[in-house]
């Protein structure tokens, strides 16, 4: 049974493999994105595509995937055993599960946002002697820092909400892989109404200001933009 | 040897036209101007030679530095130039205060120079130019001369070999057109630095032109 006191539990669990997911996700979506974004082909968008997949794709069918390659007998997962890493049923695995889910909210994002930064400003700063990863941390990077921010916060929200990949990769272990979500699906099959409401309203909430903040962030980065 | 010599081809293709680009001259003056029409090829040029775009076949030398030379495959990135570039819109940053942008090229790493910025030819050009009351501002607080002038400083604090001005004076009026001509008329002689300026206005071409080339339809006309 879940009282009242143990919201704590899976809400501080939620929020450090939501941050975790998130800081991952800054790392690789915005790193995927530049990529793409230098990349002038066709295949570009295919590949964008496919990264765009579990953004559609049903949580429990990523979730499958995920044991597929990470399971014990997975094909990454029986590497990983050998090494004595094990990700099934751990946070960390709630982790990947959260980090895939929301990784296409960052790569979008921050795509279009650095597609967004006037080509010219970086020629400027290439012409001024920069390489091209200088350029990139200089003037693409801030330019664009608000849409890939507002996404980033995109992801963590929905990162915080992840239910079914984690369910399947992580399982329901209470004080250990049990987050947010799956506590409230677990207090409403126990009966437990008052807990439930108590840790839906919590995730509603920080759900709610995130994306406020988020939708804050998004227009006023269009201002900085310079005209051709 | 010239001190400017440049001998290239490009062909851009889109999908509904071709634009060849051949465009060859030597000049040993230190104030050349590219003149012509819109659509000869100016810009075009400018930007080979400072390697924002990669000629299809040709040679640009400049000042004894070969940037381009296709037949023992050399290709110096804009990067490795040390060219000055005053774009048509100025491309300031507009992240960056003015005292920023100028000291922009002072800076190779990864980090941007700090506000309070304070080497001594970025204060000299702030100076020179009179930039002191908007060193804080940033770009879009300033006026049309201003930017203009902070876009000079910041192509010139690195001691560029050459200076290229790409239409410098299009987006002024006409009062600011005369007098910012007359200043970088005068910097020019001051610095006696190469410097090619394109434009399709004829008083910029006796302002400027030494040595004026005439471009049409992607090639030097007489």
């Amino acid at each position: 049974m879940i009282h009242q006191s143990s919201i704590w539990v899976p809400l501080l669990l939620s929020l450090k493999v939501s941050l975790w997911a998130t800081a991952i996700n800054a790392v690789l979506g915005v790193a995927a994105a530049y990529l793409l974004s230098k990349w002038r082909s066709a295949f570009a968008n295919v590949v964008d595509s496919i990264l765009t997949l579990p953004l559609v794709l049903p949580p429990t069918v990523m979730g499958y995937y995920l044991l597929v390659l990470l399971g014990r007998r997975g094909v990454f997962g029986s590497w990983l055993s050998q090494m004595g890493i094990n990700l099934v049923f751990t946070w960390q695995g709630a982790v990947i599960a959260a980090s895939v889910v929301s990784f296409p909210l960052v790569l979008r994002s921050a795509r279009a946002a650095l597609e967004g930064v006037n080509p010219l400003l970086e020629n400027a700063a290439r012409v001024l002697g920069l390489s091209e990863v200088a350029v990139f941390f200089r003037v693409s990077l801030p330019l664009a820092s608000r849409g890939i921010l507002a996404g980033i916060l995109l992801a963590f929200a929905r990162a915080l909400g992840e239910f079914g990949a984690t369910l399947m990769i992580a399982g329901n272990l209470p004080g250990r892989t049990q987050t947010l979500s799956v506590a409230i699906y677990e207090a409403v099959q126990a009966g437990d109404d008052d807990a439930a409401l108590g840790m839906v309203l919590v995730t509603s909430v920080t759900c709610v200001v995130v994306l406020m903040i988020a939708g804050r962030l998004a227009p006023r980065y269009a201002r900085q933009r310079v005209r051709q | 040897m010239s001190l400017i010599d440049v001998c290239v081809r490009k062909t851009l293709v889109s999908d509904s036209s071709a634009f060849e680009l051949d465009v060859t001259f030597q000049s040993d003056s230190r104030r050349i101007v590219l003149l012509g029409p819109s659509g000869a090829g100016k810009s075009l040029t400018l930007r080979l030679i400072a390697g924002l775009i990669k000629p299809d076949t040709g040679r640009i030398v400049v000042d004894g530095q070969v940037y381009v030379d296709k037949k023992s495959k050399l290709y110096l990135p804009a990067s490795e130039r040390e060219t000055g570039f005053l774009f048509q819109d100025y491309a300031l940053f507009p992240h960056l205060t003015v005292r920023q942008n100028v000291a922009f090229g002072l800076h190779r790493g990864l980090l941007n120079p700090s506000k309070r910025e304070s080497a001594a030819q970025v204060v000299d050009w702030i100076q020179k130019f009179e930039l002191e009351a908007v060193a804080l501002n940033y770009p879009h607080q300033i006026s049309g001369g201003q930017k203009q002038r902070v876009a000079l400083a910041r192509a010139l604090v690195a001691r560029p070999r050459i200076l290229l001005l790409d239409e410098p004076f299009a987006a002024l009026d006409q009062d600011l057109r005369a007098r910012m001509r007359e200043e970088v008329s005068a910097l020019q002689t001051e610095l006696n630095i190469p410097m090619i300026t394109i434009t399709h206005d004829q008083q910029d071409a006796e302002a400027l032109g030494d040595h004026v080339i005439m471009l049409s339809q992607g090639r030097v006309q007489g």
